[in-house]
């Protein structure tokens, strides 16, 4: 017994080897001496100096039981086991300890929270809708999708990953609705991390992805709370994590990725206009660089007499190769916009316009590119944006390239080649076990009404099918099965 | 890791393989829009090709380059033109294609054979009969605003679209050329003071060019061969006294009845017009006037039409496909012996105009 | 029967669709018009509604065989066969598959050589194709048919046809049933051609959940390659001249040429980048079948077979140098899909009809 509070004792001092460790004994005026530790940088004083120590001070001679049960504080443990006592530590608790019970210590929480208030979201902006974002907190994350679904159905898995990070995750699902082999998988990845730091949502989503070779992200990220809410409410399982202001949400398919939330609240009709012309977007701005490149290079005379006129004149005096001019364009938007990235908002703004024109205009003049060229990169950077997802808006810079590589090869030929290559990996690609390309492949025409297009909400009465939820009406009363 | 590795090495291998296609970057390659041929000296053909030289912007500072060779294969004359020219001739954008008429006489197929051999050249472009030499045309100066071909082209498309001028293109010389009981007819033009017209209709044989119809046939034909509507006919009533008419809407229709052997042949043609342009002094358009109006251009619809045909007949020529009627409508139809019937065959036209409407003054 | 499959990879019934209507739309489709229109004329559209109809008729047998089996054809030649003869007749089926593949390689190519680049080398574009067809084949069963799915896109340009509306000659229809019944047999026997890849159903049936239902499914996708076919017959026929198709190498190419948007014209060459996307799935199908069999009798693994049959392909595509060599191929093919369709097939239905139980071999 003895031996081991030493032990205790040898491993509190090994802590006070870092400077910020406080050790605080007191035991001259009682009879009851006690100690306190804690470290100083994770700690809230007034906390400490209003509610702990008065306390203390005054029943210093009661036990840590009594003491316990008066602390007006929630997050409290008595424990005799050195773990806790040190993860308590870590975490901002303070350790109280009085020498006539030995090993058992009791832990208070005193952490000072230092973060952010909710504010509103800034990828995910909307204009119609909720403006509340996720924060760093968990607690604050968690409070803020509970209150959007005030059912005990909801239940959270909490785990730790990183082994120097200690990050806290919370896995959230709907009891009876989503599929358990979905939140059974992400439960078995996330436990199989062995990792040091895991300090993002977005490292842990590459840990977990089904796929790490492919550029395509495989778990939705979102800042909303009310998207989150809405997919638990469809089976989807999201993922949180202390520290990280966005959650992941899984399984999902390549559509959802085109989704911006607000296309909820505004009317279908619109909605479904806008799902399109992003959809468009995409295509175009993966594509409309390699057609230019394949048009001049092989195929002019997939070109009408009139626009390829328009056409040699823009390039007649351009001394470089048509896939010399695009990679040169897309690299400088590529360019400009990761000089934006990096800069203080302020200035990247500058940067992005009177960069853009300065040089547009300048390559134009000096006969470094034809305008032709020009509108089109410029445009389809433009309609790149239109992504609502940042990660799969990269990802669709990035796919230019090949196709890029691909028309200068074999012109329409080889944008066919590279496009099939696509398809497969995309085929063969999987979120969390569930594929990709759906409702389109495996077909699933129920779940059409909400992929391209949204229709309206009369015409959802079944949670989408490659969920394969528990429960798939979303109405109160039953609706056969099929 | 060493799947990821080898896939990459994959694409360095493919960029530089790529040497091996051939590429044609629109503004290294030279394009001709218009080729002319011609008889050349003995059994040869002469080529005579015009193409735009783009430099800059707008299209003021386009430069017409004509080059004519003569040989045996148009497909050698191509090369030859290739040795005097900076960059190589890529003839997908060809849109019309020029026949002189001592060349069509003799027989059109041949020099065409690259041509339609050729996937690059679309089907689409326009074939048409020059009164004269075709390298003669190209080389004179007509188009001062336009490059010469893309000239060429608008003025055939428009004279289809609005004018008197039937469709025709490559693919509808081929069909009539290959197809049973049908001859073919394609657009003549003729240069008249730096000026290009479209002078009527080039009548083939086989591949032959035998005859011509005139701008006034050609307006006829055009309502013996197909629905229309566009053109404007005109009727003399008296010395002074014209009218003319908007033709808004005509309609055709053949039909075939077999008497004693001979098949005989109806044409029935309705159009719907409108007076456009009346020369005569403070007339009131009545209803006795709309009707004798009417009359008038039935008849003239019918005099001219039934001169053509008796004119094809007696040329042994058949543009409006009377063959591939019977064909259509005999059970083993025999083309010999049709051949030896066509020239006496009975043809009635059945012309009736209604006029609609007067324009804006009653 | 090596290894049953497991619950989880199964296909939903009405994927058979996708991958029989594929697999009929190869290399014939190309062609079919001019090689038709030389026997029968104006009656060509005729011989594609018997052919049709004939292929109904030889669905309904196929599947009368494999319901009756509840398996795929490899182990139902086992069965009746014997251990021996079963398999050699299993072999020929993979040759089959192999050649079906192999000459829809080569002519994909050959069109791209004559179209769009007379100088590419067959090599390369064989490899980057077999390297993709083997990349989805690793894929499995379920991203095979998926890229037949996506490979259905080529339908967009089907309304362009209405373009053709002006230039059609209904006459050229007339007069209908003008040629013996020994042409129009003769041209059944072309037309087959054009029809041919369902039999590659019996090598997937048991891949299906509830395989019986899947029947229907094959016959829908018949019948849409019937309809499919009449329409390009019917715009062909009406569209050139008798002895214009004839002369005609790619009828459904030329058609491509007649349509214009302000900005694009001559869609035949984005024709034969679509087209591309037609010859993958095939190949896919064929190597997957491949393999197959070959897993069934040797039991050797797919991912050692299916680059193996690739490099097969490869060779066989590389070899063939000229479209002489290729029809020659087309014609052998013919004849073993003809052989396939009109004798093999009845003959298993009759002897599945008198055998009382198929023993498992």
């Amino acid at each position: 017994m003895n031996n081991k509070n030493d032990d205790f004792n040898e491993k509190l001092k090994m802590m006070a080897g870092s400077s910020d460790f406080l050790i605080f004994e007191k035991r001259s005026n009682f009879s009851h001496p006690f100690t306190i530790c804690y470290f100083k940088p994770l700690v809230d004083p007034t906390i400490l100096h209003e509610k702990i120590m008065p306390l203390l001070n005054v029943n210093a001679d009661q036990s840590l039981d009594v003491l316990f049960a008066m602390l007006p504080i929630t997050e409290k443990k008595l424990t005799s086991e050195w773990k806790s006592v040190e993860e308590g530590l870590l975490k901002g608790y303070a350790a109280i300890r009085f020498r006539a019970e030995g090993n058992q210590t009791l832990i208070v929480d005193v952490g000072k929270k230092e973060g952010r208030n909710v504010q509103a979201p800034e990828i995910e902006f909307s204009v119609i809708g909720p403006k509340e974002a996720f924060v760093e907190s968990i607690t604050a994350n968690l409070n803020l999708l509970r209150k959007r679904l005030p059912v005990p159905e909801m239940k959270t898995k909490e785990m730790t990953v990183g082994n120097l990070s200690k990050s806290k995750i919370a896995v959230c699902y709907m009891e009876g609705i989503t599929n358990e082999a979905y939140v059974n998988t992400v439960i078995q990845r996330i436990e199989g991390i062995d990792f040091d730091f895991v300090l993002d949502s977005s490292m842990l989503s590459e840990m977990i992805e089904d796929s790490k070779k492919s550029i395509f992200p495989q778990l939705l990220d979102t800042e909303r709370p009310d998207r989150v809410a809405a997919a638990l409410g469809l089976g989807q399982f999201a993922v949180f994590m202390d520290g990280s202001p966005h959650a992941l949400i899984g399984p999902v398919n390549f559509a959802l990725f085109l989704v911006a939330y607000e296309d909820y609240y505004l009317p279908w009709h619109m909605a479904s206009f806008f799902r399109l012309l992003r959809f468009f977007a995409v295509s175009f701005s993966i594509i409309a660089s390699s057609l230019y490149v394949a048009a001049t290079s092989y195929h002019y005379e997939v070109v009408s007499t009139s626009l390829l006129s328009t056409l040699i004149s823009s390039r007649a005096d351009i001394p470089f190769p048509p896939i010399i001019e695009a990679l040169v364009m897309e690299l400088t938007i590529d360019l400009l916009r990761e000089a934006g990235a990096r800069l203080p908002s302020k200035i990247a703004q500058t940067i992005g316009t009177v960069g853009g024109i300065v040089i547009g205009t300048a390559a134009i003049e000096a006969a470094l590119t034809s305008n032709v060229l020009l509108v089109i990169v410029a445009l389809s950077a433009l309609a790149s944006f239109t992504t609502p997802n940042f990660r799969m808006s990269t990802t669709i810079r990035i796919l230019r390239y090949p196709f890029l590589l691909g028309a200068e090869w074999l012109g329409l030929l080889g944008i066919f080649i590279v496009f099939a290559f696509l398809l497969v990996h995309l085929l063969r690609l999987k979120s969390i076990g569930a594929p990709y390309l759906v409702p389109v492949y495996p077909l699933r025409l129920s779940d059409l009404n909400d992929s391209l297009i949204r229709l309206p909400y009369s015409s959802f009465p079944r949670r989408p099918s490659f969920l394969r939820t528990r429960h798939s009406s979303r109405k109160s009363v039953e609706i056969d099965e099929e | 890791m060493m799947k990821g590795v080898s896939a990459l090495l994959i694409v360095p291998f493919f960029l530089t393989s790529a040497g091996c296609v051939q590429k044609s970057v629109i503004d290294q390659i030279t394009l001709p829009i218009v080729a002319g041929i011609d008889k050349g000296p003995g059994s040869m053909i002469s080529v005579t090709i015009s193409s735009p030289l783009y430099k800059g912007d707008g299209e003021s500072k386009i430069m017409n380059i004509v080059s004519t060779a003569a040989s045996r294969t148009s497909q050698k004359a191509g090369g030859i033109l290739q040795e005097e020219n900076q960059s190589p001739f890529h003839y997908g954008k060809l849109s019309v294609t020029l026949a002189g008429s001592e060349l069509a006489k003799g027989g059109i197929s041949k020099a065409l054979d690259s041509t339609l051999r050729d996937p690059r050249v679309s089907k689409l472009m326009y074939l048409a009969v020059v009164d004269g030499r075709a390298q003669q045309m190209l080389e004179a100066d007509w188009s001062k605003q336009m490059e010469k071909g893309r000239y060429l082209h608008q003025l055939i498309t428009n004279n289809i679209k609005s004018g008197h001028l039937p469709p025709n293109n490559l693919h509808m010389f081929e069909y009539a050329w290959l197809g049973q009981g049908r001859d073919p007819y394609l657009p003549l033009v003729k240069l008249q003071e730096k000026k290009i017209k479209i002078t009527g209709l080039a009548l083939f044989d086989d591949d032959k060019f035998v005859a011509s119809l005139n701008d006034e046939e050609m307006k006829i034909f055009r309502l013996l061969v197909e629905k229309t509507k566009t053109g404007t006919f005109e009727v003399g009533l008296n010395t002074d006294e014209y009218v003319s008419i908007l033709n808004q809407h005509s309609q055709v229709r053949y039909r075939m009845a077999t008497r004693s052997g001979i098949p005989e042949f109806t044409i029935r043609v309705r159009m719907k017009g409108m007076i456009r342009e009346i020369t005569a002094h403070k007339l009131k358009v009545t209803d006795p006037y709309k009707r004798r109006v009417e009359l008038e251009l039935g008849k003239s619809i019918i005099d001219t039409g039934e001169e053509l045909i008796r004119r094809f007949q007696k040329l042994g020529i058949d543009p409006l496909g009377f063959g591939d009627f019977a064909r259509s409508r005999t059970r083993h139809w025999d083309e010999v012996k049709w051949r030896e019937q066509y020239p006496h065959l009975k043809v009635t036209i059945d012309a009736e105009v209604n006029i609609s409407g007067t324009g804006a003054t009653k | 029967m090596a290894g049953k499959i497991g619950e989880k990879s199964l296909l939903s019934p009405f994927m058979a669709f996708f991958a029989a209507h594929c697999m009929q739309l190869g290399i014939g489709h190309l062609t079919f018009q001019s090689d038709v229109a030389k026997l029968v004329g104006q009656d060509s559209w005729i011989v594609v509604c018997l052919t049709g109809i004939m292929f109904h008729l030889v669905i309904w047998m196929m599947y009368r065989v494999l319901n009756k089996a509840q398996n795929d054809i490899i182990s139902i030649n086992q069965a009746f066969f014997g251990r021996w003869a079963g398999n050699v007749l299993n072999l020929f089926f993979l040759g089959y598959f192999l050649l079906f593949g192999g000459t829809t390689l080569r002519t994909f190519i050959y069109v791209v050589q004559v179209w769009l680049f007379p100088d590419v080398q067959t090599w390369i574009l064989s490899l980057i194709l077999l390297l993709l067809a083997c990349y989805a084949v690793f894929g499995g069963l379920r991203t095979v048919i998926g890229v037949c799915l996506f490979s259905l896109i080529h339908y967009v340009l089907l309304p362009l046809h209405l373009e053709l509306v002006p230039y059609l000659h209904f006459n050229n229809l007339l007069p209908a049933m003008d040629h013996s019944t020994s042409e129009m047999i003769r041209a059944t026997q072309k037309m087959t051609f054009s029809f041919l890849g369902l039999e590659i159903l019996m090598i997937y049936y048991p891949w299906f959940k509830q395989p019986q239902k899947s029947e229907r499914w094959v016959h829908l996708a018949n019948a849409a390659t019937t309809l499919f076919y009449l329409i390009e017959i019917a715009a062909s026929l009406t569209f050139f001249s008798k002895d214009q198709l004839v002369r005609v190498q790619w009828p459904t190419l030329a058609l491509f040429q007649f349509f214009r948007l302000p900005y694009i014209e001559r869609f035949e060459f984005i024709v034969v980048t679509f087209n591309l996307l037609r010859a993958v799935p095939i190949l896919c199908l064929c190597l997957w079948s491949a393999s197959r069999i070959a897993k069934t009798i040797t039991r050797i693994r797919p991912s050692r077979t299916v680059p193996f049959f690739a490099a097969l392909l490869a060779i066989f595509a590389i070899l063939l140098p000229d479209y002489s060599a290729i029809n020659q191929v087309h014609q052998w093919g013919n004849l073993m899909g003809n052989g396939l369709v009109y004798g093999y097939i009845p003959l298993m239905f009759v002897l599945s009809m008198i055998a009382k139980k198929v023993k498992p071999a």
